[in-house]
């Protein structure tokens, strides 16, 4: 039975960087003993070894089942679809791009996708020959054409540079990862309106049967999930501390509450302050950290004189609630 | 034992096919199970694509065998002579559909016949008594006939005033009115109509102007462009054009019923200038004649104009046959283009499909329900 459990994280491209930082942000911080292994540890959760794997290469592992956790690409997970593996988690808020369709910016009557399959058809009997279009996401590209009513096409499969194809004369269109934009413009090309195929981030994934058949694995995803839920929920709150002068504690507590803005997750804690002067009380309560502003303004009609916002670490729920999908969702004990 | 028990049944029902289609003079004959996937992506519908399982190997994209028509026609296509008199051929075999979204493929037995060569209506009888015989004499004797007719449906389309695109366009969303409705037709053909929502501010200037600049043209002329933009902002002209055209669609869509009230109705929502579709419909009329002579019950045939099939290769009549729970046992119709489309010479045709599993399910019932 295994006693140890392996994550797998991507150890180059765009997700490498932000995944340790994103780690290390909900206090998984991944130690790396030697920095030309490929392996490392997590003090935090002492029965994950993580192991270091190019992005495509981290649904491999998890796939064929050398690593039971791993974080990739949503556009990685859905180019290549496996049997065993679950996404766990699919937005870990980093790692946002989406997978677009791009044509030439000098094609001015192409803007949809409906235009494109016209476009395939000039190509196919004005020039007897088929639309060729650059890309490495072959099986989203085939899936995502052929749903849109487009056929007749031909699939350049080509690894780095595809945003250069079309130029360089290889290709006519691209499916590729757009982040801004800027490097489609750089290259004479433009997204479709409607030509959106994947909205990509981060994501958690898993492996099926070693969720469903070890309980270490199980054990090990809980206390990662609880970490990353814990510090993913606890960024959308901070803490108010705030000095009120009043009458007495309820009539404090009561006007703040009456503010949906001010209420916060349960309500306010009102406490007595024993300083030199009489009547004032401390007040502690959460509030979203869009709502700060108002959330100020509102207790400053309540009679605050200071008010400190601390950010929230971590905010625990009874438990936590990907976790909770994820043993739903697969039936775990 | 329930497994060997169904395989057997369903053996006996093919043999029973075979032996069928036999006494029609039908040759038995084989097509390969992986085929290069352009033989099926050529005149397949929109549905039927997404369910074709395709594989790449060394460079080159695959498929299973959805059916048997294409290589039949390609088969056909291929062969140096051909004989004065029309080719009957008949396959039997798995053939396979993919479910995208998971790991299964679907592996289902099917008898095919083609009837290479014989542009007479009779050729359409022949494929469709066929089909009903056969489906009779495995043991469903309540089955219906369901049958349409693309000549029509494109004799209609070609009334209207409309460019080839957009005829193509009409006849490959036919099935969509089933499925998706009239709007979404509509809103598809306004996006292929507007100059896309994030440019609002498009004007011929800045279009010449962009034109005029360096950005490279990657496969098009300058004239292909401006030529379709200008394609492209005449079509919304003919939106009312289009609009009339799905609306009479819709009222031949509610059509299904015996051949002679199904023929009034549709001929009272015809209009006069749409005389090919009128002959078109003589023609569907013709047949119904002559399937009545060889034996069909004309209760047991419904006409319905709007029927379609997964297959774009379809030309003229097309027919279903379906038990009384409305299970799908058999289908096909006539395709005057593949043969010409694979490489050959125009070539009328009219095949038909025989659905095994589903065909034994309901003998199965049928025989259960009699115990």
């Amino acid at each position: 039975m295994l006693e140890r459990v392996t994550l797998a994280l991507p150890s180059k491209g765009a997700l490498a960087d932000p995944t340790l930082a994103f780690l290390a942000d909900c206090g998984l911080r991944v130690d790396k003993p030697n920095p030309r292994q490929y392996t490392g540890v997590i003090g935090a959760v002492a029965s994950v070894d993580v192991l270091f794997q190019r992005v495509t290469d981290v649904l491999y592992k998890v796939a064929d089942g050398t690593a039971q956790l791993g974080i990739t690409g949503l556009d990685v997970v859905h180019e290549h679809p496996f049997e065993d593996v679950v996404v766990i988690q699919n937005d870990l808020g980093f790692g946002h791009c989406r997978l677009i369709v791009a044509v030439p910016e000098s094609w001015v009557d192409v803007t949809s996708i409906i235009d494109l399959a016209e476009i395939a058809i000039d190509f196919r009997e004005g020039q007897g020959r088929n639309l060729r279009i650059a890309t490495k996401f072959t099986h989203l590209a085939r899936q995502f054409l052929h749903a849109h009513g487009i056929h007749q096409f031909t699939l350049v499969n080509a690894e780095g540079a595809i945003e250069a194809a079309p130029t360089i004369g290889y290709a006519d269109v691209i499916i590729d990862l757009m982040q801004t934009g800027t490097t489609l413009r750089e290259n004479h090309l433009k997204p479709l309106d409607d030509g959106v195929i994947l909205e990509s981030q981060a994501c958690l994934i898993g492996s099926k049967s070693a969720l469903t058949d070890m309980p270490i694995v199980r054990e090990s995803t809980r206390m990662l999930l609880e970490y990353t839920d814990a510090a993913l929920c606890g960024k959308r709150y901070y803490q108010l501390t705030v000095n009120i002068r009043g009458e007495e504690a309820e009539s404090i507590g009561q006007q703040i509450a009456a503010n949906p803005i001010t209420r916060g997750l349960q309500g306010p804690t009102v406490a007595p302050i024993y300083g030199i002067e009489r009547g004032w009380y401390t007040v502690t309560l959460i509030v979203s950290s869009r709502d700060v502003l108002a959330a100020v303004d509102h207790l400053r009609l309540c009679g605050a004189a200071q008010t400190t916002v601390t950010p929230i670490r971590y905010a625990f729920m009874a438990s936590s609630p990907t976790y909770q999908r994820l043993t739903t969702a697969l039936s775990l004990p | 034992m329930a497994l060997i028990n169904s395989q057997t049944r369903l053996h006996q029902l093919v043999e029973t096919l075979q032996a069928h289609n036999d006494d029609f003079g039908y040759q038995r004959l084989e097509t390969p199970i992986l085929q290069p996937a352009d033989l099926f992506l050529t005149k397949a519908g929109d549905q039927l694509i997404q369910r074709l399982f395709t594989f790449e190997r060394f460079g080159r994209q695959w498929a299973l065998r959805p059916e048997f028509t294409a290589s039949a026609a390609a088969a056909y296509a291929e062969m140096d002579t051909h004989s004065d008199t029309p080719t009957r051929w008949q396959f039997a075999g798995a053939v396979f559909a993919d479910a995208p979204e998971s790991s299964q493929v679907q592996q289902r037995y099917s008898v095919g016949t083609e009837l290479i060569g014989w542009s007479s209506p009779r050729a359409d009888a022949e494929t469709i008594a066929l089909a009903f015989g056969g489906v009779r004499a495995v043991g469903v004797p309540d089955a219906r006939i369901i049958l349409g007719s693309v000549q029509f449906l494109r004799a209609l389309f070609e009334g209207y005033d409309l460019d080839s695109r957009l005829l193509r366009f009409l006849m490959e969303h036919i099935a969509h009115l089933h499925t998706d409705g009239k709007a979404f037709i509509l809103d598809r053909f306004d996006r292929m109509t507007t100059l896309g929502a994030a440019r609002p501010d498009s004007d011929g200037l800045e279009l010449t102007v962009l034109l005029q600049n360096n950005t490279p043209l990657v496969g098009r002329s300058r004239e292909d462009i401006l030529n379709r933009l200008q394609r492209k902002t005449q079509r919304s002209a003919v939106r009312g054009v289009v609009v009339t055209a799905l609306d009479q669609l819709e009222a031949l869509h509610h059509i299904a019923e015996t051949p002679a009230s199904a023929f009034v109705r549709v001929r009272a929502l015809l209009d006069a200038r749409q005389t090919q579709a009128q002959v078109a419909l003589d023609a569907l009329e013709t047949l119904v004649d002559l399937l009545e002579a060889a034996g069909v019950p004309a209760d047991r045939i419904i006409v319905q104009p709007t029927l379609a099939r997964d297959w774009n290769y379809y030309t003229g009549a097309v027919f279903e046959v379906r038990a009384s729970d409305n299970t799908l046992l058999a289908g096909g119709g006539r395709y005057d283009e593949l043969v010409r489309l694979m490489g050959g010479s125009d070539t009328p045709s009219v095949g038909l499909a025989f659905y095994v599993d589903d065909l034994s399910t309901i003998v199965q019932h049928g025989a259960n329900g009699n115990a």
